[in-house]
């Protein structure tokens, strides 16, 4: 895949982590999905994506944030960033994605705010 | 998926023609096009719908790329003529709230080609589509 990909759930969210350069290979982006796709159909609504191992993404890695963020939101579900470097940041702020993404700076604050607003999504 | 290209007013109007389903292939052809127009110096797009009937998750992935490398270089990608059951998608997934999008071509060519439409951050006009939403 190129990146490494675990998953764990903790105390109702499930936790994404990727680590290596996202840089969104056809490959790597269908994989994702079909991951997100399983633990959706599995029933689970609320996703941190932790990006404390990945140090930059380029636009197709980003198209493969979208990919899954738009999966989960389908669903009624919510998934949020936590731990993006300032370069990741950057280009969520130029493309506007930081308009619907939610960034946090920590796990535990990603995790917060996916408890706070659990059951507010469509 | 097929892709129908032209240049009206220094805008690239990429039409997308099928199912927008963005798995690897028509992905990758959809992002060397419009890298390709960007090595020619174009920097505005109006991607049509009109005649894609749906798009799924990849897609809204491919769509949201391509913008991602336009606006990476100064640039705008912009929507127009998507089908209702693809404006549900984009106002689930909020899409509407990056994307502009028109209800016709000849709208987002008019907006991109309007030279105070030359797009800051936040500098950015929508039309929601008039149809009916579920």
């Amino acid at each position: 895949m190129g990146i490494q990909v675990t998953s764990m759930q903790t105390g109702g969210v499930e936790i994404v982590a990727i680590s290596g350069k996202i840089v969104g290979s056809a490959q790597s982006s269908q994989d994702f999905q079909e991951l997100f796709r399983a633990l959706v159909s599995k029933g689970k609504k609320m996703y941190v994506i932790d990006l404390s191992e990945t140090p930059w993404t380029n636009s197709l890695g980003v198209g493969m944030l979208m990919g899954a963020y738009t999966t989960v939101k389908k669903q009624g579900g919510e998934v949020v960033l936590a731990n993006a470097t300032d370069r990741i940041r950057d280009l969520l702020r130029v493309t506007r994605l930081d308009a619907i993404f939610s960034v946090h700076d920590s796990l535990h604050s990603a995790m917060e705010h996916l408890r706070n607003n659990e059951g507010n999504s469509p | 998926m097929e892709i129908k290209a032209r240049t009206t007013r220094g805008i690239e109007v990429v039409e997308l023609h099928g199912k927008v389903v963005g798995e690897g292939t028509a992905r990758d052809r959809f992002q060397d096009h419009v890298q390709m127009q960007m090595c020619e110096g174009k920097r505005k797009f109006v991607v049509s719908l009109g005649d894609s009937p749906w798009l799924n998750s990849l897609g809204i992935g491919m769509l949201v790329a391509a913008l991602a490398s336009v606006r990476n270089r100064g640039g705008e990608m912009v929507l127009a003529s998507a089908t209702s059951r693809t404006d549900d998608v984009l106002a689930v997934t909020q899409l509407h709230r990056v994307f502009a999008i028109f209800d016709t071509v000849a709208e987002a060519v008019d907006y991109l080609a309007n030279p105070s439409a030359n797009l800051p951050p936040g500098r950015h006009q929508q039309k929601r589509d008039k149809k009916t939403m579920k």
